[in-house]
């Protein structure tokens, strides 16, 4: 054994923490920045924007970039900038409801299936017939028949997302169930309840930060690929997806309406996955999986 | 070898029934009478008459209890009757028909980018790890895998399209209609790929067996053409075999943007309007690619991984 000292997390400030974290892992910290600045943007786009997103003028339509207006305006004289950082809103708020909605089903099925052998066929036979479909295949029939608005655009995601989940915690908790820190439990008198919950959840979570995470991308991607189809928000709420459908046609006249969007979902995108496959290394910095 | 298959194949049908029950459930769901659908078809008129309509319910048992339901349309399906569609009055199959070669043509050639450039490159880049064509091709992979393809899609028409004029924007009317829709739709596919080939090879070349050609002095070309290259790329072909159900049922905002006859664009359409039928093939061709395509990657790494089959013998 080396010598070196170690010193529990708790007793270094807050900062030194975070110093040691970035020298480490800058791409994780990088991703985490993004990530945050991009709820912030959401969260307070009236303070950001410069304009009323909503607001049209008609002599102001198409309106090459400049002071007031940075992105230029739109067809409508809106200003191509509010819209954009406006169109963050519905995106992350669906994104970030629907991926807790999955990892929760996703958790609970995974753990029953994990621990109980008798729901284990069933569950998992549940699971492979989800796992059959292309998930955006199953939301965008979802979407069909129950029609666009928020609520049913997060319960298509929701319905076909968790099966990921499951599969994943599955396989932790029949690993997990035969450790001995479990079985020591048990032998106390524990309860199969307080062992899912106690012992086993909070060991099997790591892996399912991970795919939650690239999961918040890949479902940013999907719900701005509904709002391209015309399937998801509907216009005149500004959104990335309904925000490139909209910039389509007019990519010769003003082509920054499409770009800021798409730069936008690139952007978020690009933190989940740099957050992801740092999450991955950190658990497993053996894994020799795809890195990028 | 042959129980394994045997083995495989019984494990695909329950599989089997539940997509094909989860289609007929989104019919159940879905507001609109097969019947009267089928009829509008049957006798080229908006609205067939009522008798009509009673009597051909009662031919497709639709007045019957549910699981009564299922199993007669369980059976026109297995005889290739699968309606009709609501928009174009045409046969579901007929449809399927037209399309599926469209989507099929598109997810072969994305999958072909892949093979020709990202497998080349990945190769050279293991070979010189952190060198310059390493960090490129580094840094694309992390552009392309948080790009939508559709954005991506957006940027080629605006480059290639609008800017240089030297590919044609969209529609179907040629092959070269589908060089800008399929490079877009490759670009996940592309950037693990190349990554993918690059640790392969990367590891590959550390092996003890090169090391052992090294020393009996092999060159350096000869090694890697002869013996790492034909290792490494294995496991970079099985993961590729994998994704294909994904480049196929993934098309749909693509063919949508560049307005391709394919299957998505078929399925996005009859989600758009609740056309069931439509809707219900598309979703049970999509899931028997899937499974088709598991089954034959399970039973690939059976074939190639003797260690597989000791477990399963």
């Amino acid at each position: 054994m080396s010598s070196t000292v170690y010193i529990p997390i708790s007793d270094q400030g807050f900062c030194a923490l975070g110093m040691r974290v970035l020298k480490k892992r800058p791409l994780l910290v990088f991703g985490l920045i993004i990530l945050i600045l991009m709820c912030l943007m959401a969260v307070f786009a009236p303070y950001i924007a410069p304009h009323d997103p909503y607001e049209q003028s008609l002599e102001n339509r198409f309106l090459p970039p400049s002071a007031e207006y940075p992105l230029g305006t739109d067809q409508f004289g809106r200003c191509v900038l509010s819209r954009a950082i406006y169109g963050s809103q519905p995106s992350l708020m669906i994104a970030i409801v629907s991926t807790v909605i999955v990892v929760i089903i996703g958790l609970l099925v995974g753990l029953c299936a994990g621990y109980y052998r008798r729901a284990d066929g069933f569950l998992m036979r549940i699971t492979d017939i989800v796992l059959a479909f292309p998930s955006m295949v199953v939301t965008l029939a979802l979407v069909g028949i129950m029609g666009p608005g928020v609520l049913s655009i997060i319960l298509a995601m929701a319905l076909p997302g968790w099966a990921k989940y499951a599969r994943v915690v599955r396989s932790s908790t029949m690993s997990l169930k035969n450790r001995g820190f479990v079985e020591s439990a048990r032998a106390l008198g524990a309860g199969n309840r307080y062992i899912l919950f106690r012992h086993i959840l909070p060991n099997a979570l790591a892996p399912v930060m991970e795919i939650a995470t690239l999961g918040l991308g890949s479902k940013i991607v999907m719900i701005a690929g509904l709002g391209f189809l015309g399937l998801g928000i509907q216009v005149p709420t500004p959104e990335w997806g309904n925000i490139l459908n909209q910039g389509l046609p007019l990519l010769y006249k003003a082509p920054l309406i499409a770009l800021s969007a798409g730069a936008l979902i690139m952007i978020f995108v690009l933190a989940t996955n740099l957050i992801g496959s740092e999450i991955r290394d950190l658990m497993d910095p053996m894994s020799d999986s795809v890195k990028i | 070898m042959k129980r394994f298959i045997l083995l495989r194949l019984f494990q695909t049908i329950p599989v089997l029934i539940g997509i094909t029950f989860i289609a007929f459930l989104l019919m159940m769901v879905t507001p609109g009478d097969p019947a009267e659908i089928n009829l509008r078809a049957m006798m080229n008129t908006e609205s067939p008459p009522k008798e009509a309509i009673e009597q051909m319910r009662m031919e497709m048992d639709l007045d019957k209890p549910w699981y009564i339901q299922y199993y007669s349309w369980l059976s026109r399906v297995l005889h290739g009757d699968l309606g009709y569609s609501y928009q174009t009055r045409k046969s579901t199959v007929e449809e399927i028909l037209r399309a599926f070669p469209v989507t099929f043509l598109l997810s072969s050639i994305a999958m072909l980018f892949s093979i020709i450039i990202a497998i080349p490159i990945g190769i050279l880049a293991g070979i010189h790890p952190n060198g310059k064509l390493d960090h490129l091709s580094r840094g694309i992979s992390i552009i392309g895998l948080s790009i939508p393809d559709f954005f991506l899609g957006i940027l080629g028409i605006l480059i290639f399209s609008i800017t240089l004029k030297i590919l044609p924007v969209a529609g179907y009317k040629g092959p070269e209609y589908l060089i800008l829709p399929a490079f877009a739709l490759s670009i996940s596919l592309f950037a693990v790929t190349m990554r993918l080939m690059r640790t392969s090879m990367a590891e590959e070349l550390e092996q003890e067996y090169i090391t052992t050609a090294i020393s009996k002095g092999l060159d350096r070309g000869t090694i890697i053409r002869r013996h790492a290259l034909k290792n490494a790329i294995v496991p970079v072909l099985t993961y590729m075999g994998t994704q294909y159900g994904w480049l196929f049922g993934g098309a749909m905002i693509i063919e949508s943007l560049f307005a391709l006859p394919g299957m998505g664009r078929l399925f996005v359409d009859a989600a758009a309007s609740r056309d069931i039928m439509v809707m219900q093939a598309c979703i049970m061709v999509f899931a028997i690619i899937f499974i088709i395509i598991n089954l034959c990657i399970d039973i690939s790494y059976y074939l190639l991984d003797p260690r597989m089959r000791d477990t399963h013998e």
